[in-house]
């Protein structure tokens, strides 16, 4: 090689490899410093991807999962205060059978009777409410109305009874029907006999909302309005005696009806603790996950800023000597 | 006598400058040839007659330099190519922030089954969880295709290459017989020179050469495995373009073409190709190794997802053998056609509603004849976990341990981000050499500056050697006008 002289495309060749890769530096940095994301996560992460993936991918999912505790929640507070209202109707009815003992027999028997009938009438109806288009205790079928109507349960019964004469031959062939599954279920509960899939709040985490009608808790209450309305409408129990002995008894059974239906509100509010415990917690995930996908892939403004600064300046001062050394040719000095 | 002999020195002188202009003129026109040999006039002084004679014009070049510049710029060029093709390979697969990325549409699917567990009557929910499938299928089919349409453009673009090849081999056998008729007249050929070096650098990018000299200025061309290219007459390289690839056809099983040369078989492969460390093996490289090793990933990838999904365990609707959520095609996978699977993977049309199918079915069982209870949410619940579940793959590139399909995903896209910066980094530090090399290869052309000054010096000279035969003149005139 002559080192007296050197090829004119010698000097071009460098100035313009170095513009090119400057101009390709300012463009990226640009980019960098606007969206505030490294340009090439890929080769920021040194091509391994599978943290990066795998956050975006948890908070993808935790949007799923808001979702499913939202619809949940709503679903475990309707079913709450289903539960609520049919713990007071059994409440208030044994107190009233408390007092039977205690004032004219007529009027509390007529007292007992109403009180009986619209209790029925709204417990099931309760049973058979929904929430956003599901039934709330019909199982896996939401799309039926779990309990037949009042009417029908007394007339079902009624049949049942017919031939007994005392208190405890009655109670004895009413709770042997509704603990038959071939017997008052059968008939008159029209929900799936599978319960509800426990509700996805996590990628391990599981609540169980499952309470049918049928539920033991639900008959029993049933059970007894029913036999209360029967008792006090003329339909069983004719002599005196055995109907007192009935009511005697009914309070204490009626109490005891509503501390069932209080432990069923006691795994509902469990549900519905957990399901808060979730989505708490699905909150600070969510925090957390933000901070890491930050630190992976976040690209620092000040020093982005700094390095296209730099860029620029040294893009000026290159055009700024190209300038220069094109001038300096002989060709412009002769003559 | 001295006074003639005086004159034709001078003579001499100028006719020497007339020589001189035209190579100077000749260098500044081609200055900015890159190939173009810097020419100087190379004289000596006449020992018979006084005065200067020319003895030739040299072409200036540096074979070492020369040979340099040439490897660099094919592995360059084979570099570029890899690099350009892995980047278009990760475009398929995507990006960890793309939503279309596989492991966006699988994250997709695995969210919209949890939404609609949690309200299993919901037909709309259903069908976001049928239209998110086909997605992921899509997904897949569409890399597939584009990994197709890279390894035709891999097979047209070696089909022009051997064309071009055989065109400028041919050529060069033609050149090299002028360049040896006119050296054996004694006449120079600095422009046959010049074309000569553009065809071997056209040659030299395809597949990197070596250049021996033989007899009378002639070259012969051999590769760096030994292949000689042209060694008196041309070889002919024969290769047959395959107008559609699709993945079941490969160089192994004899249905895309290989190389000959003059009707003998070539090896082909990176590793032991007889014409490699080119653009031409960079070709073949994409198409036979880069390519189909992505394609089995992916279609590892479908065969993974169809089997989670075709199991009886996880859809009780099912019988041994039948088609699952993901199908090959319309039917159930066949574990012997794996090949091409990942664009044959479809949703069962029996969940799709674009296809005739009815979403109840991702709730009540891909064969249930009609919709079960509306609540259910225990199939939903079945598909989300058969897709977070551990497994062992029956293909792919893990050893057999167990992966979600998230794994899968993520591991595939992260393969091809991992190729694609490794084949970055060689680009970067080839481009950077080539760059060098060239500046060195430049620093041996034409220099106007110099080019400028000899002129100066020519023209002095022109001015000096007229004033000399003025004045000879002038002292004849004076002896004649003696007397």
């Amino acid at each position: 090689m002559q080192l007296s002289s050197i090829g004119d495309l010698a000097r071009t060749i460098t100035t313009q490899n170095r513009s090119g890769q400057l101009r390709d530096a300012i463009g990226r940095l640009t980019q960098e410093l606007t969206s505030g994301q490294v340009h090439d996560t890929a080769q920021h992460l040194g091509g391994d991807l599978r943290r990066l993936i795998d956050i975006e991918h948890a908070r993808t999912k935790l949007d799923g999962y808001r979702v499913a505790i939202g619809e949940a929640g709503g679903f475990a507070n309707a079913i709450q205060a289903n539960l609520d209202n049919v713990y007071g109707l059994t409440i208030g009815l044994g107190e009233t059978l408390v007092s039977f003992g205690q004032s004219t027999a007529a009027q509390t028997t007529e007292r007992i009777r109403n009180q009986s009938r619209e209790g029925l009438d709204e417990i099931v109806s309760r049973l058979n409410s929904t929430a956003v288009g599901r039934s709330l205790f019909a199982g896996i079928q939401t799309d039926a109305m779990p309990i037949a109507a009042a009417d029908d349960i007394l007339g079902g019964l009624r049949a049942v009874v017919a031939g007994e004469t005392t208190a405890a031959g009655v109670v004895a062939a009413a709770d042997a029907w509704f603990d038959d599954p071939a017997g008052f279920v059968a008939a008159f509960y029209s929900g799936s006999d599978t319960d509800l899939a426990p509700v996805r709040v996590g990628e391990f985490d599981e609540v169980s909302l499952a309470l049918r009608a049928d539920d033991p808790a639900f008959r029993a209450v049933l059970r007894d309005f029913a036999l209360n309305v029967l008792a006090t409408d003329g339909s069983v129990l004719f002599d005196p005696g055995e109907r007192n002995a009935y009511f005697a008894d009914a309070s204490v059974r009626a109490f005891s009806n509503a501390s069932g239906i209080v432990g069923l509100q006691a795994d509902v509010g469990y549900g519905q603790e957990r399901l808060e415990e979730a989505r708490t917690r699905h909150e600070a995930e969510r925090t957390s996950l933000n901070i890491l996908r930050a630190n992976l892939v976040q690209a620092d403004p000040y020093e982005t800023a700094i390095s296209l600064e730099n860029a620029q300046f040294q893009l000026e001062s290159l055009y700024a000597v190209t300038v220069r050394t094109s001038q300096l040719s002989l060709v412009g000095f002769l003559r | 006598m001295s006074l003639a002999s005086a004159l034709n020195s001078a003579l001499t002188g100028l006719s020497i400058t007339a020589r001189q202009t035209e190579i100077v003129s000749n260098n500044i026109a081609n200055a900015a040839d890159e190939s173009y040999g810097r020419r100087e006039l190379a004289l000596s002084s006449n020992v018979v007659t006084s005065g200067v004679r020319i003895v030739g014009v040299v072409r200036n070049s540096d074979p070492a330099v020369l040979s340099e510049r040439r490897s660099a710029e094919a592995g360059n060029g084979a570099d570029i190519l890899r690099a350009e093709f892995l980047a278009a390979a990760e475009r398929l697969t995507g990006k960890p922030e793309d939503a279309f990325s596989l492991a966006g549409r699988l994250t997709a699917l695995e969210t919209g089954l949890v939404s609609a567990a949690s309200a299993p009557e919901s037909g709309q929910r259903l069908n976001t969880v049928a239209t998110r499938a086909a997605e992921l299928s899509t997904a897949l089919n569409t890399a597939t295709s584009g990994l197709n349409t890279l390894r035709n453009a891999a097979d047209r673009s070696i089909g022009l290459q051997v064309d071009t090849l055989n065109t400028a081999l041919s050529r060069l056998e033609t050149l090299n017989e002028q360049i040896a008729r006119a050296g054996a007249a004694g006449e120079e050929t600095p422009a046959h020179l010049d074309q000569r070096q553009k065809l071997v650098d056209q040659i030299n990018a395809i597949v990197p050469i070596n250049i021996a000299p033989r007899e009378n200025g002639r070259i012969a061309l051999y590769t760096n495995q030994g292949t000689v290219l042209i060694d008196g007459p041309a070889a002919e390289i024969g290769y047959e373009t395959t107008f559609t690839t699709t993945p079941e056809l490969t160089i192994e099983n004899g249905r895309l073409s290989g190389l000959t040369i003059n009707g003998i078989a070539l090896r082909t492969g990176s590793d032991n190709g007889a014409l490699r460390g080119g653009t031409l093996a960079a070709q073949f490289e994409i198409r036979d190794e880069l390519a189909p090793r992505l394609q089995a990933d992916l279609d590892a990838m479908a065969r993974d997802l169809i089997e989670r999904f075709q199991d009886p365990a996880v859809d009780p609707s099912l019988g041994i053998g039948d088609a699952g959520l993901f199908t090959d095609g319309a039917s159930a996978l066949d574990p012997l056609a794996e090949v091409g699977l990942a664009g044959r993977i479809r949703l069962n049309a029996a969940v799709d509603p674009d296809q005739g199918g009815q979403a109840w079915r991702l709730r009540s069982g891909l064969n249930a004849a009609a919709p079960g209870p509306v609540g259910d949410a225990s199939l939903l619940q079945a598909w989300e976990t058969a897709l977070t579940a551990r497994r062992s793959p029956a293909s792919g590139p893990f050893d057999a341990n167990p992966v979600t399909a998230l794994d899968f995903a993520s591991t595939v896209m992260s393969q091809v981000a991992h190729r694609r910066l490794t084949a970055d980094e060689h680009l970067s530090f080839s481009s950077s050499t080539l760059s060098e090399i060239k500046k060195i290869e430049l620093g041996g052309g034409v220099d106007t500056d110099a080019e400028i000054q000899n002129l100066l010096t020519i023209e002095t000279a022109y001015a000096a050697n007229a004033r000399v035969i003025q004045t000879i003149d002038d002292m004849m005139q004076t002896l004649l006008r003696l007397g």
